[in-house]
């Protein structure tokens, strides 16, 4: 098997993969109640970082939680993994993404098409 | 201009006539919008991984992408909140958020959020001794009375307890 040179190959395609995606966002508008709209305003004000600085990260753990919260979740986790490794360029997901979260707390595990070809050309040569 | 707002009707005991002043109830829808709706606006920055899932929870659960964005917020802001050990520092910021807040009857200020334990702690103590102190009341009685309810209870509270008892019936 020649493990040495295609494992490092696949990291690399992973790794330049990952690191275009961790700059993929979307700004989202939002118009909260006045109660979260203060104290965004003014948690930001104190940390002095924008509103969006101080959440954005910690949406996805929170994201992540919800999603973990309940076994009816099952079908959202999928549908989400699937809608995200639709997209173009996608082997994984966002690095610090809710997915990301599930992935590394083992509740949501992936085998993109090139570990897939690697694991059955391995099993082929195996019975040969 | 006020003929365009009344409106009269027959009924069985007779003809009424009902005027509507509008000059009134605009200066007070306004005076309400003004108080109770948010304009704030802000633009998150989301992971597009965390669009999918988003979106997929919010399709689950019937609500707008959104909502759900709005809840996490709240929650986030709410733990950060509670994150503040020193209870004073916590009611501060809680408080100081409060005083640029209009919020309707039916919203529960920040401060609610930072008491916490100790809002329940005063809850249990009004209902058990009818202070927020925490201390059995004051009744000077003789040494070895067993005072009741009736000694130290509001008459409206007592009142009020037994209309709820017989509610309960």
């Amino acid at each position: 098997m020649t493990n040495g040179i295609l494992s490092k190959l696949i990291n690399e395609i992973g790794e330049a993969q990952a690191d275009v995606r961790a700059e993929s966002y979307s700004m989202v508008n939002v118009r909260p109640g006045d109660k979260v709209a203060v104290m965004l305003d003014l948690l930001s004000k104190l940390a002095g970082k924008s509103p969006s600085a101080l959440v954005t990260d910690e949406i996805s753990r929170r994201l992540a939680d919800y999603a973990a919260s309940s076994t009816s979740n099952v079908d959202v986790i999928m549908n989400a993994a699937e809608h995200a490794l639709d997209r173009e360029n996608a082997y994984g997901f966002q690095e610090g993404s809710a997915l990301d979260y599930l992935q590394k707390a083992g509740i949501l595990e992936i085998e993109d098409p090139i570990k897939k070809q690697v694991r059955e050309t391995h099993i082929a040569s195996k019975k040969n | 201009m006020a003929e365009e707002h009344t409106r009269s009707f027959t009924t069985k005991r007779g003809e009424f006539t009902v005027r509507v002043m509008q000059d009134k109830l605009a200066a007070h829808a306004e005076e309400d919008v003004g108080h109770a709706k948010s304009d704030r606006k802000f633009n998150i920055r989301v992971k597009q991984d965390d669009l999918c899932l988003l979106d997929a929870l919010a399709k689950a659960y019937g609500v707008t992408r959104s909502t759900l964005i709005n809840q996490i917020l709240h929650d986030i802001l709410r733990d950060e909140l509670r994150s503040i050990e020193e209870g004073d520092a916590r009611v501060l910021l809680a408080h100081v958020a409060d005083l640029s807040a209009s919020y309707d009857e039916l919203s529960l200020p920040w401060v609610y959020d930072a008491l916490g334990p100790n809002f329940r702690h005063m809850l249990h103590s009004m209902l058990e001794y009818s202070n927020p102190h925490g201390q059995p009341p004051d009744v000077s009685m003789p040494a070895g009375y067993q005072y009741t309810e009736e000694d130290y209870r509001s008459t409206t509270y007592l009142g009020l307890r037994d209309k709820l008892k017989g509610l309960a019936k």
